[in-house]
């Protein structure tokens, strides 16, 4: 290790990194516009010129410069600082003195770093250059006069997005960054190019002069709109969730998020249910909380437990559906279901997460993904293997959809047929798999929500069993799930007691009139015109399929409006946070439950969140472990048998619209229309 | 009123001029070489601050040294009526979203679904 | 200052663009110059055989340039907008390169750009200013499409126009008596045996 000497501090660093990180493991900032730690190092914005000796009697840019052993490096001598000050006052040569109409004014890294290298005047009297902006679709607005070439952008388009559209074009004065044949930005990550640019060229379209930065209140949470379960912080402004941004987490998001994340949330101010309505006639009316449980009690009360079911949606907090479970159990019926897309899944915890985490993709060296479109059901996920891929050494096949991953990949076949070829090793790839260190096999719910589903799944263990992918340093079984309550209703055991009914079951049963009434806890991705002459109560925060369905229809809060458990797709549970209230009477949803429960006579034996949790983590231990990823158990799951011919398709067709958020959302509809706009040009 | 002004005005005051709402402004009779004349007002009803006019508050306050003249200050075709502060009374400005504000009440920032 | 863009809306693009067998052959021998997989380093060779070929790059010649290379279309059009001697609008069956930097400044360049200019119809001739084109011994120079046109005035500037309207090609080089860069009228030194 390269012992080195940063202003007369003497410090042993890592060998390989380079002056600028060695400054930062010494507590010092460097000011920079072009680094950036996840992305390749360009060294054009000359920002972060310090003084290296032994080396040439000039400043040299720290962050393109490798340290080596007995190297001095100084920070803050006189040279250092006049060679900053110069460095900022030619980049504010051309850059507009707009800052009060930016919206990146108060988190602009320009405007800090003048606070400490610039000039009070200029001395430029030439105007200014002209550039036009260019049009980067529906998320992305651009603001091409203030763009100061750090190449942040072009580089995270091409290394991480994978879309290999923008470039630096001309050169000199005349440089612009640029798609030059203007389109939008076919990636599901343009979000973070706002994120990414140091200055206001790139700006948030939806929000623009929506807000500033230090007037919102910022709350740390969890996204619940893909099973990544990705770090975010919501900015709220009063009631109005103003925008979400990604928050650092090495092991889930790194820092990067979806644009259904980031800009879904315009879908929370549409459609929102915000009173109870019961059905009288054919007609929704509304009515005061009181009545509505008094509809809901008139009905349930006396009525066999057999002949009620419940099943959970995709977004719900583990509170509340460990609240919906405990109900059902007290009112005796086993009919529970948190698998909306009847996915067969429901045996030991390591059949049912994605074991290796996410960061076990960047150990993988061969990876093989099963009826899974990554970048439409986690494009973040999707990101992390195209950085796999572009770090080398991997192999990627895929038996499912053909779709643009960002990534080559081998396509070896489309159904289960292939997977069987796999497991008895007749494709080229088994070979392949076999010589891995760490195969990876992802298995999407594509593959597994399918009527021989439990066949696929039993292959899949097979397979990996065989490759000796499931050992004690390594689990390269993984599911990639495409909602966010899943794993945690499976962790609570929302799945069909002893005789109980699973979502198609159920819905069989609504039909033949062996289910008389159906709890939907914002459950909206099944089939509501197979409710049949069902008495629905749907608890959710949408007006969505299921709302349109109901008899009763219970107010209940969206990820931003209450505090709740989620565990994504790989097992780790995180803490999401509230940030605002629910609209008008709506609630809380356990604390709904919890309500109901006394009027039905069955009182859960909860009244605070902190109980509640209690309960979660009585019922399974892992909740008591924020934010960590444990080795699950593994054993026997899924269920040998026949399987048919028909292919893998994705578990989500379109990206944009997955969920009653994301459906209502105007801006999604912008993006998707953009998205068909491009598709059709090609 | 409070009877120490009352006995003061009558004993010391010398009436200058009275306002559209009836108030009486009163400068002091006696003229003391080298201190400038106390100037006044008696309130016709509630004696609330605000209720003088703005020409008259200049006078009152030694800004200008002539009263306005009898009939009011001239006035320019934009001008509003002065207004007490209201502040307090059943005629204050409440806020839209108020709830004892009358009239349209502000919208939720948020969109209601309704049962179509 | 005007609006800079590298991306001239006013160009009459072209709807397709591909290369001639023998041009294809040249394609194909620039990338044979490279290892396998590193085809795209053959970019500016190919950008020029595309530019030979058909006078000017319009996009289309740029997208077959991205096709043939296996390269992201902007990569090329980076390339393309970065070095001069890509031209993308189309020019004159002569491009007039006139040198205006110091040396050929000091030595006249006034006059043959103004003969330049002159002459300029955007048909037969167009004409560009540019920078030293590394000719500053024999200024002021003139480059016409591939060759170096030097120690001009505003005659002989219009001689060599002429020469061009008249169908010809005149020499290139020196338009005085000198030979390259050696004194006029002949050598004087080294003259003996």
């Amino acid at each position: 290790m390269p012992k080195v000497k940063i202003d007369g501090v003497e410090l042993e660093v890592p060998a390989g990194i380079t002056v600028l990180q060695a400054c930062e493991l010494a507590g010092l900032e460097i000011p920079r516009f072009c680094y950036h730690d996840r992305l390749s190092i360009a060294g054009n914005c000359r920002m972060c010129l310090v003084e290296v000796k032994p080396g040439p009697p000039k400043p040299q840019a720290s962050c393109a410069l490798p340290v080596a052993d007995k190297q001095e490096i100084f920070t803050q001598t006189p040279t250092v600082q006049k060679a900053r000050k110069g460095v900022m006052e030619f980049l504010l040569i051309n850059h507009p003195l707009d800052c009060p109409i930016c919206d990146q004014g108060g988190e602009c890294d320009l405007q800090d770093q003048a606070m400490a290298y610039g000039f009070d005047r200029s001395r430029y009297h030439e105007n200014k250059r002209a550039v036009p902006d260019k049009e980067l679709g529906p998320l992305v607005k651009t603001s091409m006069n203030r763009c100061i070439h750090c190449t942040r952008c072009i580089r995270f388009a091409t290394e991480v997005a994978g879309v290999e559209q923008l470039g630096a074009t001309g050169r000199g004065e005349s440089m612009e960054v640029t798609t030059y044949v203007e389109q939008a930005l076919a990636t599901e990550l343009s979000g973070n190019l706002v994120d990414l640019c140091p200055v206001g060229a790139l700006t948030s379209k939806p929000y623009a002069f929506e807000a500033r930065s230090w007037e919102l209140t910022k709350t740390e949470s969890v996204d619940v709109l893909d099973a990544l379960g990705s770090n975010i912080r919501i900015d709220t402004r009063g009631a109005q969730v103003m925008r979400v941004l990604p928050r650092l987490n090495d092991d889930v998001n790194e820092e990067w998020i979806s644009d259904k994340t980031r800009h879904a949330i315009d879908g929370l101010r549409h459609q929102r249910l915000d009173r109870p309505y019961v059905r009288k006639g054919n007609k929704l009316v509304e009515a005061t909380w009181d009545e509505a449980f008094g509809a809901i009690a008139a009905k349930l009360n006396g009525m066999e437990g057999s002949k009620i079911a419940a099943i959970a949606g995709d977004q719900c907090d583990a509170e509340s559906m460990i609240a919906l479970k405990d109900l059902l159990t007290a009112l005796g019926s086993p009919n529970i279901d948190c698998r909306q897309d009847g996915a067969k899944l429901d045996g030991p915890r390591g059949s049912y997460i994605f074991n290796p985490g996410v960061r076990g993709i960047d150990q993988a060296d061969a990876i093989l993904l099963v009826g899974t479109n990554p970048r439409a059901e986690s494009p973040v996920l999707n990101a992390r293997i195209r950085k796999r891929y572009v770090h080398g050494n991997v192999a990627i096949a895929s038996i499912g959809p053909a779709e643009d991953l960002t990534y080559p990949v081998v396509r070896l076949g489309a159904g289960p047929a292939t997977l069987r070829d796999l497991v008895d090793g007749k494709l080229d790839f088994a070979q392949k798999l076999q010589g891995a260190k760490h195969p990876l096999i992802i298995v999407g719910m594509g593959a597994l929500s399918r009527e021989d589903g439990a066949a696929v799944l039993a292959m899949a263990r097979e397979l990996a069993e065989k490759l000796n992918a499931v050992r004690e340093d390594w689990n390269g079984f993984a599911v990639l799930h495409t909602a966010a309550a899943r794993v945690g209703g499976l962790d609570l055991g929302l799945v069909p007691g002893e005789g109980g009914r699973d979502v198609a079951g159920i819905l069989e049963g609504c039909q033949k009139k062996e289910i008389e009434a159906v709890f939907l806890l914002a459950a909206d991705e099944i089939d509501t015109t197979k409710l049949g002459k069902a008495f629905v109560i749907y608890q959710g925060h949408h007006g969505d399929a299921g709302a349109h369905r109901a008899d009763v229809i219970l107010p209940g809060a969206a990820y931003t409006e209450k505090p709740g458990i989620y565990v994504n797709t790989e097992g780790r549970v995180q803490v999401g946070r509230r940030a605002g209230y629910p609209p008008g009477d709506a609630r809380e949803d356990w604390a709904i439950l919890r309500a109901l429960s006394e009027r039905l006579g069955k009182t859960l034996p909860y009244d605070t969140l902190h109980q509640v949790r209690s309960r979660l983590v009585a019922v399974n231990k892992v909740f008591a472990a924020i934010d960590q990823q444990a080795p699950a158990a593994w054993g026997p799951f899924g269920k040998a048998g026949a399987t048919t011919d028909v292919p893998f398709k994705s578990a989500v067709a379109n990206f944009y619209m997955t969920c009653p958020i994301s459906r209502a959302s105007k801006i999604m509809a912008d993006c998707m229309a953009s998205r068909s706009h491009l598709m059709a040009a090609e | 009123m409070i009877i120490g002004t009352w006995l003061f005005t009558k004993m010391r005051g010398e009436l200058v001029g009275t306002d559209a709402e009836g108030n009486r402004y009163f400068q002091d009779k006696r003229v003391v070489a080298g201190t400038r004349r106390k100037r006044w007002v008696m309130y016709n009803g509630v004696a609330e601050a605000s209720r003088v006019p703005p020409e008259w508050h200049g006078w009152l306050h030694h800004m200008l040294a002539d009263p306005p003249p009898a009939g009011g200050a001239p006035r320019k075709p934009w001008q509003k009526d002065h207004q007490p502060n209201l502040t307090g009374t059943d005629l204050a400005y409440r806020p839209p979203g108020h709830t004892l504000s009358t009239g349209e009440k502000p919208k939720p920032p948020y969109e209601a679904w309704r049962p179509g | 200052m005007a609006m800079i863009t590298a991306d001239p809306k006013d160009v009459p693009q072209v709807a397709h663009f591909s290369f001639t067998p023998e041009y294809m052959a040249k394609v194909e021998e620039q990338i044979a110059h490279y290892p396998p997989g590193r085809q795209a380093s053959a970019v500016i060779a190919v950008l020029d055989l595309a530019q030979r070929q058909h006078g000017w790059l319009p996009r289309a010649a740029m997208n077959e340039v991205a096709r043939i290379l296996d390269m992201a279309p902007i990569r090329v059009y980076e390339v393309a907008t970065f070095y001069t001697m890509f031209q993308l609008r189309p020019k004159g069956k002569y491009l007039l390169q006139v040198c205006t930097t110091t040396p050929c400044w000091l030595r006249g360049s006034d006059a043959v750009m103004k003969a330049c200019q002159h002459a300029a119809d955007g048909e037969l001739f167009s004409v560009q200013e540019v920078e030293c084109l590394g000719g500053c011994v024999n200024a002021p120079v003139v480059q016409i499409n591939d060759d170096f046109y030097e120690d001009l005035d505003e005659a002989s500037m219009n001689k060599v126009l002429d020469a061009f309207r008249r169908g010809e090609t005149p020499k290139p080089g020196p338009q005085v008596d000198r030979q390259t860069s050696a004194p006029e009228g002949g050598l004087t030194t080294l003259k003996g045996e």
